[in-house]
Formats: C-alpha cells, structure tokens, sequence
C-alpha cells in the first residue's frame, strides 16, 4: 500500500512539474454574420407623376407632332443588390400594369447607362429604347453585387416620349389618360 | 508514521493537481445579421457596425495573487471574407480586485494573436464590444464564421 502511495505522490508531482510549465490559458467565441440576398428598385424622385402631351400641329394640315412636352426625363431608376457567390445576375423589366396608352399612341423609353458611378456590379442598359407595353421587357441587364447609389442623377435615367404613331387612330374623348409603369428587378 | 506522512503528501499533491492555474473566460457570442430593411435602393449598407456594449464577457481567474497578466487576441476563420475587418476594445474595467489597462480602443484582429489588454490581479466582467468594418452589398449572400480566440499569459 505504501509502495502504491508512494508512487501516486511521484506520478501527481510529474503532474503539478508539468502544470507549472503552463503560464497560459485561451478561451474562445464565435462571431458571425449574416448577410442576404437582396434585390430593391426604386424610381426617383418618389412621387413624381410623369406628364406628356402631344404637341399641337404649328401649321393647318399638319400632324401633331413632338414637343418639349412630349418628352420627360426627370426620373432615374435606383437599385441595390445582393447575391449568393457564383449567383446569377439581374435584371430590370419595365412594363405597363395598369391603364393603356391610346389608339395612335406609343410611348418609347430610353434607358440611359450609369453617369454616376456606383458600388460593385451595377448593370447595363439592355436597348437604346423600347416601346412600352403591358408586357414585361428587359431594360436592364448584368446587375452582380452593387448598387446605384440613391436620389435623383444616380442610376439609370429615363426617358419617356410619347409618340404619334397613327393619326388615324388617334381619338381624343378623353383629356387625360393614366397609366402605370412598373419596374421589376428579378434572375 | 510514514504511512500517514504519504498520504499528507499524496492529499496534497491532489489538491493541487486539480487546483488549475491561471484561467481566462469568454462568455456570450456576436452575431451581425442584416436584412433588406436596413438599407433602401440605390444605398449601400453602413461600411461599420457595432455590437452591443456588454454583449460578450471575459473574466480573468484563479491568478497567482497580484499576478500580473497580458491578455492576447487573435481570430480563426472558419468562414470568412477578408473584406470584412474585425475589431474588439473593452468597454469596462471589470470587477474585482484586480487592474486593467489597454484595449479601450479599437484593436484590429488578425489571425496572428496581438496584444489586447494587460492588468493585474482577478477581474470578472470585462465587458467586450465588437465592430465591422468592410460591409457593403458587393459581399456575396452568405453567413460567415470566425472563432475570436482570447490567450491570458500570466507573467
């Protein structure tokens, strides 16, 4: 029993010699974050109606034609994005949803390239311009991981004309016509 | 009378055995977690964020009496973009008997351990706080890991 003891106290003794050595301790935590996909567009300046009129024709016989009224270029399209790694890229549709544009009638949009610089991958404009209709048409396109940067004069310009394309068609029973345009940003 | 001379020594040499030296302890976690609702179109999130003040606790223990310490900081990237920068300062002084200095600003961690804080004696509840840097939508979608690694030297 003694030997046992004996050789215990030697054995914790090596022990406690070999704690001594140690003048160090670590512990640890783990950090993380957490960032998603994301995908927002918006039109700027917020609240701003688009008007167009047709201008009236400067002389008897002839068409009504385009006028600084006919065109607008106020607004501008903002978008941030976020994608996975090796994630598709985006794009921007434009469509109308609601109303529609009048017998006789086209509005074209042109979609202008990034004057500013952004963030990160922004897009490019898909066409020189397209003639809006209530079917959804690519106007952006190669959008990665960025953003436009937000307010008027960043992003993509628009520019809405409106266009007399039959004047046979065109009938006037109504001042004013409404419509909407939505801008959807997807893969 | 040997026998009992042994079994002092060996009684002794168990307490001692489990009484463990030096001893650092981290409690709490940091999470960041961004949502589309953090930034509107066309914006890019805030390049820096801050954790909560209290949000994760280090305690310095079972210290030699008065003994002085240094407290070293350094990461291991389980998942990590090296675009996003890490640091850690201490928003407290802890309780205790003992003394704190160092680590009140900001302190980038590497993945090689760095000096953070010295002091001397026992404290609990030096109060840690965390901030990023480098946040920005170019970062590919994903949730990214790092472990935070705390070494205490006792000196």
């Amino acid at each position: 029993m003694i030997k046992k003891l004996f050789i215990t106290s030697i054995l914790l003794s090596c022990l406690n010699a070999a704690n001594g050595q140690s003048y160090w301790s670590y512990d640890d935590h783990g950090l993380s974050l957490k960032m998603p996909e994301i995908s927002l567009i918006s039109v700027m300046p917020t609240n701003y109606t688009v008007s167009l009129s047709l201008g009236l024709p400067k002389n008897a016989g002839d068409k009504p034609g385009e006028n600084i009224d006919s065109k607008d270029d106020n607004t501008w399209l903002n978008y941030s994005c976020s994608m996975k790694y090796r994630g598709s890229y985006r794009k921007i549709y434009a469509q109308i949803t609601s109303g529609s544009v009048p017998d006789g009638l086209a509005i074209d949009l042109e979609v202008k390239d990034l004057q500013t610089q952004g963030t990160g991958t922004w897009g490019k404009r898909y066409s020189k311009s397209i003639t809006l209709s209530n079917q959804p048409q690519i106007v952006v396109s190669g959008i990665g991981g960025g953003c436009t940067k937000r307010g008027r004069n960043f992003g993509h310009q628009l520019i809405y004309e409106l266009k007399l394309t039959d004047i046979d068609e065109l009938i006037v029973d109504d001042d004013k016509t409404y419509l909407t345009i939505t801008y959807t940003i997807s893969d | 009378m040997q026998y009992k001379t042994i079994c002092s020594i060996v009684f002794v040499l168990i307490c001692n055995t489990f009484a463990n030296g030096q001893e650092i302890r981290i409690r709490g976690d940091v999470d960041f977690s961004f949502t589309y609702t953090n930034i509107k179109a066309g914006e890019d999130y805030s390049l820096e964020t801050e954790s909560k003040q209290d949000g994760v606790r280090m305690d310095i223990k079972k210290l030699k009496r008065q003994a002085y310490w240094r407290v070293t900081v350094n990461k291991s990237d389980i998942n990590w973009d090296n675009q996003v920068k890490v640091y850690v300062r201490r928003t407290s002084s802890g309780n205790g008997n003992g003394s704190v200095w160092g680590g009140t600003n900001y302190t980038l961690i590497n993945n090689m351990p760095q000096t953070f804080m010295q002091g001397q004696g026992l404290l609990n509840n030096i109060y840690l706080q965390y901030k990023l840097s480098g946040i920005s939508v170019e970062l590919p979608a994903n949730t990214y890991y790092t472990d935070i690694v705390y070494t205490l030297y006792e000196q």
